[in-house]
């Protein structure tokens, strides 16, 4: 099982901090339904933290939703901005 | 114009049919309909390597769900004559055998009902982000997948 290391940053006025939120399958993955990342600036710099930080996550299928809205392709990212790794639905 | 404030479609656990009845009572005194639609989902016990689904589990990204489920009752709205839609959907625990989704569709004729009741069940299904999760008697689980 890998570690989590967690580095306490205080934020500072230019730091873009923003809430990632797990669901479904990936949120078991991840051992977690959201977590707060810091100056990542785009949806694709994001995905590629996290492959390097969590292996494995490369494997996970998801759609992105950035602010509720679903992503195609690189996103500028902003402070407060909030994303979704979203797995497959299965409502109904 | 303020900007309407999508309507909660979510249930906790299972949706009774009681609440079904009362939702056909309600629209007794609505004298423009002439016809009801209505879709039930239920929990199906399916067979998976030898275990039976027991439950599922059901999760959704609540804020950008409700804001979807918005977009399709306006768009549905703009296409069908309807006197009324009413959608309730399920979250957490439903046991094989109850019901968890619920969409009824209204209009003063057949037509319309059947036709907008049909849609905004595909729609949910492919649109809306809700997650179940399939318990099996043995307590394991596995995530549904929609055909």
């Amino acid at each position: 099982m890998s570690s989590i290391w967690i580095q306490i940053i205080k934020p500072t006025k230019t730091s873009i901090i923003m809430k990632t939120k797990f669901f479904g399958q990936v949120a078991d993955f991840m051992g977690s339904k959201e977590l707060e990342v810091l100056e990542i600036e785009s949806t694709e710099k994001l995905i590629q933290y996290f492959n390097s930080t969590f292996p494995g996550f490369e494997n996970q299928k998801f759609a992105i939703a950035v602010d509720n809205t679903i992503v195609t392709g690189d996103t500028k990212l902003q402070a407060n901005t909030v994303v979704a790794f979203l797995p497959p639905y299965s409502g109904g | 114009m303020e900007a309407k404030k999508p309507k909660n479609i979510f249930v906790e656990g299972p949706i009774s049919s009681a609440f079904i009845g009362s939702g056909i009572e309600k629209h007794r005194t609505k004298t423009d309909i002439g016809g009801h639609s209505i879709f039930l989902g239920q929990v199906r016990a399916d067979l998976v390597n030898g275990q039976s689904v027991v439950a599922i589990e059901y999760t959704c990204y609540e804020e950008m769900a409700l804001e979807k489920m918005h977009e399709i009752r306006e768009a549905i709205f703009e296409k069908y004559s309807l006197s009324c839609l009413h959608v309730y959907h399920s979250l957490g625990r439903v046991e094989v055998g109850e019901i968890c989704l619920f969409v009824f569709t209204s209009s003063p004729h057949r037509k319309a009902a059947i036709d907008a009741c049909e849609e905004i069940v595909e729609r949910i299904k492919s649109e809306l982000p809700i997650w179940g999760k399939e318990i099996f008697e043995n307590q394991e689980f596995q995530w549904k997948q929609n055909t």
